[in-house]
Parts: structure tokens; C-alpha cells; sequence
């Protein structure tokens, strides 16, 4: 399973890369990280299908992780990707718009990556 | 010499033809003067009049003929021509506002006529020199010289003197706040005009009745009136009288609040004023009325600016008549925007236009005036009534001579004798008569004689509570004030105890804050109002004078039983007089002593006019003491608005602090977890002897563990700056580095409106010079000067992306906010540029003002540039700076020197 990380904290990429470092290891998953919402679309746009399921911070400078929802479910990439949204606000108000958006799942931070395993191996 | 005159003249007469056709006097004047060659007192004359028509319409050659009438006169010795051309030349002096000059000439005009008993042209002068005391604010002058002129213009029979002279007393009237005493003046003067079909002086009767009215508030009486000498100041043509007309018009609609109507008649009245050199006061007084109805109908930035405008005007050329009108609009429009210091300054200023001259003592000082004039009116009877028995008795001696000779002669004729005799007898009784009426008049003079002892006295004593008035008004102070009058009133009688009480409304009391016996001050004390049998109270509830010569016996007039002073000794004479100022009860003022019969009425008349003053000055340093709580309060609220102004960007802040410290919590969170992995991995692979796998995962333990305190630290450092920002103030400059501030803070603002406004993105980027040492400063001041240039550069970037996205043009607008640091010569400099729409020069103006702001209501405090102005420049020494280009980008520069 091909998985796009989207995060503006560099920190991050080191950080899945260390938690999923088993995963990688069987081949598993396959991880890409962009470091802001016009980087994930330009890898989209390039490697389209490529990714299966994208995760992406919500508050990052310039385009935000909701706005890149938006592309990804509005236009191309069919079949679409999963998308789950991670951000350090989880209120009710960015829920929804997520939610509305398309958004596959809604998580918060800081991330808990057993429960987030857990719903990797479910979409696998 | 007198050729050379002559010679000039003509050709300034020559040229008067060509430019006054439509002055018609003026026109057969100008030819009766080239036709008169003859250099006598006819052409002196003439040269006057001819200055007299034209000393309004062309003020230049009216000059030049005062000049060349002056002269002439000289020559021929001729005073009355002199005398007259020299109140001409006043007048111009006047009209040019020069009263220093005017004063000399028309005090010289004033000799020469009186010389050659000159009524006619007295009265003129009198007149023109009132007017323009009137102007300079000195009215008892004014009123003087009006009574004076009227005098000589009633001698004189000059019905249009008169008419204009009664109508400007009703002004004076009218400035003395005396309606009642303007009005039969006015009256009379609009009867008297018509009475001769005077035109001009129906005019300006109707004129003066309309400003009586208008100053009394009954504005449809005021428009009608000005409206009718708008229609005979048409019927003249005069387009001077006309603007004027105008102008008080627009003034009436002002105060009736029909400002569209105001503004159409001051726009007339300006609009006359517009091309003509001079006439500052007028056109002060114009931007005066015109500041009024802006700052009245809702607009009062222009109505300040009017009225500087008008400041500027009345000062240039020193016209004193609406200083404290204008000031106080000043005040009134700075009070409406909210610039409390302008409006202070310009208030204190306006009440101390106030009282140059108080009311009492315009109207002491007026009645004092018109006192001399009944005597001088008395006198000239008394002159009248003795040159008549004068008369008589010479007629009667010739009588007795003739009837001595005839009764030698005509002893025969003993019928006619007798008659004779019986004739004489009749003589006789009438002599005895004429006697009596002349003892009586001499008694009549011995009594005026008295009176006029008694109103110099009165003079003088008015002159002395002048001064005594302004000592006490001068003062703001209590205590002062108490110290001035006790000083005063003891120079003039016996004030073993003397005491002034201040009632206290919200206590409802009677207080004594400084009570002199001896001299020597007593401590303070107070009654209730309601106690009875104390005189401070009984006075002070009653309103009515106390006067005692002896307390024993005269006390039961007033109270049941005399109490016990509650300080000092039992008095034997004395004087309790309420002080009030209009109907406003403002306390008691007293003065006892141990003597019987203490106090003369002379003394009890000093000390009510005391009183007044005293009762103005304490109600002056009551104001100012309201005043300054104003000013107090103010300053708490201002207090106050700036904690709000913390806490609400501090409230902008937590939003953005709560992501900050997800992020590292995550990581921390996570590495930990991972490394806990890790450690059994790192284990299980020393336990297999793996010992490359074993380095390696000793190496990512470490990474994590690094990658742990750093975000630790991160955390760390943003739950400290939301503490400094909260704490109030009082925080120390510690070495600091600017960038690590910087990005922090751009960070913080940052998510703090995204989290507020989901739909918002903008970019924002960092440049910081790296060379930058670590600084003196107070971080948590700069965090919040960063936190306010930060957030409006991201309003004004949200700002012109809603604009440009409704619009459609979406030509690619990328909202974009910088901050860049730059070590330069002793200084660093710390710039937050935007890309948003700019500030528009109207708006920049302003922008460090305090509560101003561009943000729709509620969403700003206004405070925001302001404190962080005076955070850089007070605070650090430093310089905030703006620059900006409307619609394309702005940018804060702020130096802090290292």
C-alpha cells in the first residue's frame, strides 16, 4: 500500500518512518512525505494511482490540508484515495467541514499510531 | 506744495469716475471736487465726505483723501475739518483691526471737536469708537462712548445718528446678556428709521432685533427679522449687508438644526468674502459657523478642521469677539473624536475667554455709566433753570428804576401810583418766589453734588472689587480662593472670625475647611443643612442675608437659641450671606465680631459683591476639580482598555498556542513510544549478538532521544510566551534573540487566525539575518508589538484575497506576509511586509492614534499600533516606521538600537 504523508513539520517524515519502520521493512507500505498541501497535488499530478491512501495535517501554511481535500476528492484520481485527516484541533467545527469535504477519517494529535495501524490494516 | 495736492487729487478723482459709476453720492461728490479748485474749508469738506462714501467700497482712495483733508486743513488751521477727517481716518484704522492707532486718532478727533462744540460729527465719532471698543471686548468703554455719541447726535438732531447708535446699544445689550435693555433700544431705533424712511438704518434695526432674538432663542422671531433686512439690504444693492445677512441667517438655521438650509446661507455669506483681501474677522466668523454646522450635523473632523481654521483667522489679525466660541467648538468637535487632550486644552482655554469681564461687573460698571449720563442731563436743567431767574431779576430792576422816576414825577397820578405799587408788590412776592426756587435749586445741586461724590465713591469701589474679583477668580484652588477673600475682606472690615462654608450635595452638609479667628485658622468642621439653630444652615436653606449688630438681643429674630460655635468663640456682630452663582446655592460665607454694631452698610454692600466673586471662583475650581476626575477617569478606562487590549490579543494567541503545542507533544509522545520499541528490539538484537543491527538501533534511539528534548524545549517555550504575554506589564529587558522571537511569534499569529478562520491561508516567509547578536529587550513587549504587526498584515492580506477572489480577476494572488531581519550600524532592524491592499494616506494619518481603527466594530480595540508605538519609542528608544503604496503592499519597520 502506497501511503502520502502531508505535514508541514519536517519531523514527521523521521517520525513515520521509525513507527512503521516493520512495515516498510516487509514492503508493506510504501511511504511518501510532501511538506505542504501544493507538493502533495504536484506528486499526485506526476504519479497519479500511485497513492492509496494520503494523510495530511490540516494547518500548514499556504494551501491547507482541507483545501487539498477538497482537489482530491473534487477533481481527478480515480479511483479516489483514501484520505484521513490529521490536525491538532479537533473540534466539532473542523470535523465536519472535513467530513463534508470527503475526508475518510478525522484523527488528532498527537497521532496514536497503534490506532492508527489498526485502520491502515482495515483499508488494506 | 498745494499745487502738488491738487494735482494728484485730480487724478484720483478722474479715476473714480471710471470705477464708481453706481456710486451716486460718491460720483457728484468726485465732480464737486474737480469743479471746487478753490483750496478753502469748502474743499476740506468735501475731501471728507467724499472719503466718508468711500471708505468701504474704496478703502485705498478713501486713505488717500483722509490724508490729503488732514493736510489741507492743517494748512488753513481749520479743527472741525480735522477733527472730522481724523474720525474717518479711525474708522479705517477700525476696519483694519488696527484699535491702537484708531484709539489715538479718534481720542485726538475727539479734542478737536469737542473744541468746536462739533455735535454732528461727535456723534459719528463716538459711535465708530464704541463699535470698535465693543469689538475689542471692552464694553463698559463701549457702552460709554455709545451713551455719549447718542447725547451729542440727540443734541446735534441727527435722527440717523441716532438710529444707528440706539441699535447698537441693543447689541452691546444683547452681548451683556441684558435682552430686556435691548429690545426698546431696537425698537425705537426701527421706529425712528422708518419714521425718516432711513433705509440703512432699518436695516441694521432689523439686523440687531434679529441677533437679540436669536441670542434669546426665539429663532422663527430672529429669521423673520433677518429676513426683512435681506430684503431691504436687496433693495439698496448693498452686497456687503447682504452676505452679512446671510451669514446670521445660516447661524439661525445652525442652532434650529436645519443644516442643509445653514450650510446654503454660510456658503453665501463665504462666497462674498472668498476674493476679497482682508476681512479676516468676518471670514473667521464665517469658518466658525460653517465648523458649527459640520461638527453639529455628524461630521466632526471637518468641523475641527473648520475651526482651527477659524483660530487661525481671529489670531492672525487679534479678533478677541468669538475666541471662546470658537475655542469651545475646537473642544466640542475634539470631545466628538475622541481626542481627549485637544478637547481639554481647548476647553480650559475657552473658559478662560470666559471671564475677562464677569457679567456683574460689566452690569455694576454699565449703571455706573448710565448714572453719569442723568446727572450730566441734570445738571444741564439746573444751568437752564438759573440763567432764567437770572433773567427775571435783571428785568425786574430795570422796573424798580423806571417806577422811582415816575412816582418823583407824577405825584398827581396817585391811581396810577397805586397801581404802580400794587405792581410792585407783585414783583416783590414774585422775587420772594423766584428766591425760594432758588434755594431749592441749590439745595436740588448740593444733593446732586452729594450724589456725585457718592457715585465716584461707588466708582472707586467698583474699581476695587474688580481687582479684588479678579485676585479671587484667579484661583483654582479651595483653599486658595478661602485664603484671597479672607485677605480682601479683612483690608475692608473687622473679620475677627471670618469663614466661608462649600455646601456638599452628596452629603448634604455645610463644610468650614478653613475658618479664621484672629487669624489664626480653626480646624475644619461642617453642619448639616437641617441642623437647626445654627445660622450657616438657617442662611444656607433659606437663601436670605443674616445681619446682626448684636447677637443678644436680635438673635430671636432668627433662630429659637443660639448654640455654641462648634469652633472658636461667641461672636457679637455678624454677617452671614449665601453664596450662590444663578439660581446654584454654592455655600455661606461669614464674617462676626466681638464688637457691637460691627459693620457699616458700606461694608455689608463690599461684602456682598465679595461674596459673588467668591461664589464665581469656587464654582470655577468646582468645574476644573470635575474637570480633572474627567481627566482621571479617563486615564483608568484608558487603563483599562489597554489590559483589555492584552488579554484580547492574548485570546488570538491561544488558538494558535494550543497548535504549537500539539506538534511537539506529538512528537515527543511518539519518539518516546518508539524508542521504548526500540529499547526491546536493541535487546532482542544484543541478545542474538547482532552487534552492526545493535549500533544502528542505538543510533535511532539517540536521533529520537534528541528529536524528544528538542520538541520538549519547543513546548517549553511556547507555554513560557503565553505567560509573559498575559503577565500585565513591568517585565525586564534580557538578552534576547530577535529571530527565534520573530518566527515564534509569526508561527503563533499565524495558526491563531487560521483557527479563527478556517477559510484563511496566506503565505509567510522568513528572512533573518543570521549575524544578528542576542539584544536588550523586553520580550514579552516586542512579542506583542510582533503579535499586532503580524495579525494586520494577515488582515490585510484575508482583506484583499476576499476582495480579489469576489472579483474576476483572479489573477493569481498569493497573500504573502515577511518578516526580515537586518543587522545594521548600531542598529537592527525588524521588518513585517504584506502584499495586502495598502494604507490610503486619510487612514495613515491616523493609524497610531489611540482607538483608532479601520476594523469593523468589535473586531478591533484600536489600541493595538498605539501601545506597540509606544512600546518601540518609549519602552525601547526605538523607531516604528511606516511605508506603503494603496492597493499594493505595506510595510512596519521597526529600529531598536543594540
Amino acid at each position: 500500500m502506497k501511503i502520502l504523508v502531508v505535514d508541514d513539520e519536517k519531523d514527521v517524515q523521521v517520525l513515520f518512518e521509525q513507527r512503521f519502520r516493520k512495515e516498510m521493512k516487509n514492503g508493506d507500505m510504501q511511504f511518501a512525505f510532501a511538506f505542504s498541501g501544493e507538493e502533495a497535488l504536484q506528486y499526485l499530478n506526476k504519479l497519479q494511482h500511485e497513492a492509496v491512501l494520503i494523510l495530511s495535517d490540516i494547518n500548514m501554511p499556504g494551501m491547507s490540508g482541507l483545501e487539498l481535500l477538497r482537489h482530491i476528492k473534487e477533481k481527478h484520481h480515480e479511483p479516489p484515495p483514501v484520505v484521513m485527516m490529521i490536525t491538532a484541533y479537533g473540534d466539532a467545527d473542523n470535523y465536519n467541514t472535513a467530513m463534508n469535504l470527503g475526508a475518510d477519517d478525522f484523527l488528532t494529535k498527537p497521532v496514536d499510531f497503534s490506532s492508527l495501524k489498526e485502520k491502515l490494516k482495515a483499508i488494506q | 506744495m498745494r499745487k502738488k495736492i491738487s494735482i494728484s487729487l485730480f487724478g484720483l478723482i478722474v479715476s473714480f469716475s471710471f470705477l464708481n459709476a453706481q456710486v451716486k453720492p460718491a460720483d457728484s461728490l468726485s465732480n464737486l471736487l474737480v469743479s471746487h479748485t478753490q483750496e478753502d474749508t469748502g474743499r476740506v469738506n468735501l475731501l471728507n465726505n467724499l472719503a466718508y462714501e468711500l471708505r468701504r467700497t474704496k478703502p485705498g482712495t478713501a486713505d488717500s483723501l483722509i490724508t490729503l483733508a488732514i493736510s489741507l486743513a492743517d494748512n488753513l488751521n481749520y479743527p472741525k475739518g480735522k477733527g472730522y477727517a481724523l474720525s474717518i481716518e479711525g474708522a479705517r484704522y477700525y476696519a483694519k483691526l488696527k484699535y491702537k492707532e484708531a484709539d489715538s486718532v479718534f481720542a485726538l478727533s475727539k479734542q478737536l471737536l469737542e473744541n468746536v462744540k462739533d455735535d454732528k460729527d461727535l456723534a459719528y465719532m463716538f459711535r465708530t469708537w464704541a463699535s470698535m471698543k465693543m469689538d475689542e471686548g471692552n464694553h463698559a468703554q463701549s457702552l460709554d462712548y455709545f451713551l455719549q455719541g447718542l447725547k451729542k447726535a440727540q443734541e446735534a438732531g441727527d435722527i440717523k445718528q441716532a438710529v444707528d447708535i440706539e441699535r447698537t446699544i441693543g447689541y452691546l445689550y444683547n452681548i451683556l446678556g441684558e435682552y430686556e435693555k435691548a429690545i426698546p433700544y431696537q425698537t425705537d431705533a426701527l421706529k425712528q428709521a422708518e419714521s425718516i424712511n432711513y433705509k440703512v438704518g432699518m436695516s441694521g434695526a432689523y439686523n440687531a432685533i434679529g441677533k437679540t432674538y436669536k441670542t434669546q432663542g426665539n429663532y422663527p422671531a430672529s429669521l423673520e427679522a433677518y429676513t426683512k433686512g435681506l430684503d431691504i439690504d436687496r433693495e439698496l444693492k448693498d452686497s456687503s449687508g447682504i452676505s452679512i445677512d446671510h451669514g446670521n441667517i445660516g447661524d439661525v438655521y445652525e442652532r434650529m438644526g436645519n443644516y442643509p438650509k445653514a450650510f446654503e446661507n454660510i456658503a453665501v455669506y463665504l462666497d462674498f468674502l472668498k476674493d476679497k483681501p482682508g476681512l479676516e474677522d468676518r471670514k473667521s466668523w464665517g469658518e466658525w459657523l460653517k465648523g458649527k454646522a459640520y461638527t453639529h450635523s455628524g461630521d466632526p473632523a471637518k468641523g475641527l478642521s473648520t475651526a482651527k481654521h477659524a483660530l487661525e483667522l481671529a489670531n492672525k489679525v487679534g479678533w478677541r469677539l468669538y475666541l471662546r466660541e470658537i475655542t469651545a467648538l475646537i473642544a466640542e468637535s475634539a470631545a466628538k473624536l475622541k481626542q481627549w487632550d485637544i478637547a481639554y486644552q481647548y476647553q480650559v482655554l475657552s473658559s478662560n475667554y470666559k471671564d475677562s469681564l464677569t457679567g456683574k461687573e460689566i452690569a455694576q460698571k454699565t449703571a455706573m455709566l448710565q448714572a453719569s449720563l442723568e446727572l450730566d442731563k441734570k445738571q444741564a436743567q439746573i444751568a437752564l433753570l438759573t440763567k432764567d431767574k437770572q433773567l427775571q431779576l435783571a428785568e425786574n430792576k430795570r422796573e424798580k428804576a423806571f417806577l422811582f422816576a415816575t412816582l418823583g414825577g407824577l405825584a398827581a397820578l396817585i391811581v396810577v401810583a397805586i397801581m404802580m405799587y400794587r405792581n410792585n408788590k407783585q414783583k416783590q412776592r414774585a422775587n420772594i418766589l423766584l428766591e425760594k426756587q432758588k434755594k431749592e435749586i441749590d439745595i436740588k445741586a448740593g444733593e446732586l453734588a452729594v450724589q456725585k461724590d457718592n457715585l465716584e465713591q461707588s466708582y472707586r469701589n467698583v474699581e476695587l472689587l474688580g481687582e479684588v474679583g479678579r485676585k479671587i477668580t484667579s484661583s483654582l484652588s479651595v483653599e486658595t480662593i478661602i485664603a484671597t477673600v479672607y485677605d480682601n475682606v479683612n483690608a475692608l472690615m473687622d473679620a475677627s472670625v471670618f469663614g466661608i462654608g462649600i455646601y456638599h450635595e452628596d452629603t448634604k452638609r455645610i463644610d468650614f475647611p478653613a475658618t479664621y479667628e484672629n487669624g489664626v485658622a480653626l480646624p475644619s468642621y461642617s453642619n448639616s443643612i437641617y441642623e437647626e439653630n445654627r445660622f450657616a444652615s438657617l442662611c444656607f436653606i433659606s437663601g436670605k442675608e443674616i445681619v446682626m449688630g448684636d447677637l443678644e438681643t436680635e438673635y430671636k429674630n432668627f433662630l429659637q437659641d443660639v448654640l455654641v460655635p462648634k469652633q472658636g468663640q461667641q461672636p457679637v456682630s455678624l454677617i452671614y450671606l449665601p453664596l450662590k452663582i444663578k439660581d446654584k446655592m454654592m455655600g455661606v460665607i461669614t464674617v462676626q465680631s466681638f464688637h457691637k454694631n460691627a459693620y457699616s452698610e458700606y461694608q455689608l454692600y463690599m461684602l456682598r459683591n465679595i461674596a459673588i466673586y467668591a461664589a464665581i471662583a469656587l464654582d470655577n475650581a468646582e468645574s476644573y476639580k470635575k474637570l480633572n476626575q474627567t481627566v482621571e477617569s479617563l486615564k483608568k478606562t484608558q487603563t483599562q482598555l489597554i489590559q483589555s487590549e492584552k488579554m484580547a490579543s492574548l485570546g488570538e494567541l491561544t488558538a494558535g498556542i494550543a497548535h504549537e503545542i500539539q506538534n511537539p507533544l506529538n512528537f515527543v509522545n511518539n519518539f518516546s513510544e518508539v524508542n521504548t520499541e526500540l529499547i526491546d528490539e536493541l535487546q532482542e538484537e544484543a541478545n542474538n549478538g547482532n552487534l552492526e543491527l545493535v549500533r544502528s538501533i542505538a543510533k535511532d534511539i539517540k536521533d529520537n532521544e534528541q528529536k524528544i528534548v528538542h520538541h520538549g524545549k519547543r513546548a517549553d517555550a511556547i507555554v513560557k510566551s503565553m505567560l509573559q504575554h498575559s503577565r500585565s506589564s513591568a517585565g525586564k529587558k534580557e538578552p534576547t534573540d530577535i529571530n527565534s522571537l520573530a518566527d515564534e511569534y509569526l508561527r503563533l499569529a499565524y495558526h491563531g487566525l487560521r483557527a479563527r478562520d478556517k477559510s484563511f491561508t496566506a503565505n509567510f516567509k522568513t528572512n533573518f539575518d543570521t549575524h544578528i547578536d542576542k539584544i536588550n529587550l523586553i520580550p514579552q513587549d516586542i512579542g506583542r508589538v510582533l503579535v499586532n504587526l503580524i495579525n494586520n498584515a494577515f488582515y490585510a492580506v484575508a482583506e484583499k484575497q476576499k476582495h480579489v477572489s469576489t472579483s474576476s480577476t483572479r489573477n493569481g494572488y498569493e497573500p504573502t506576509v515577511t518578516v526580515t531581519t537586518k543587522k545594521m550600524d548600531g542598529k537592527i532592524e525588524l521588518k513585517i511586509s504584506d502584499n495586502g491592499n495598502g494604507i490610503s494616506q486619510k487612514v495613515m494619518d491616523k493609524i497610531f492614534q489611540p482607538f483608532f481603527t479601520t476594523k469593523p466594530t468589535g473586531q478591533g480595540t484600536g489600541l493595538g499600533l498605539s501601545l506597540s508605538y509606544d512600546i518601540i519609542t518609549k519602552g525601547h528608544n526605538g523607531e516604528l516606521k511606516v511605508e506603503t503604496k494603496e492597493g499594493e503592499y505595506s510595510e512596519f519597520i521597526i529600529v531598536l538600537p543594540v
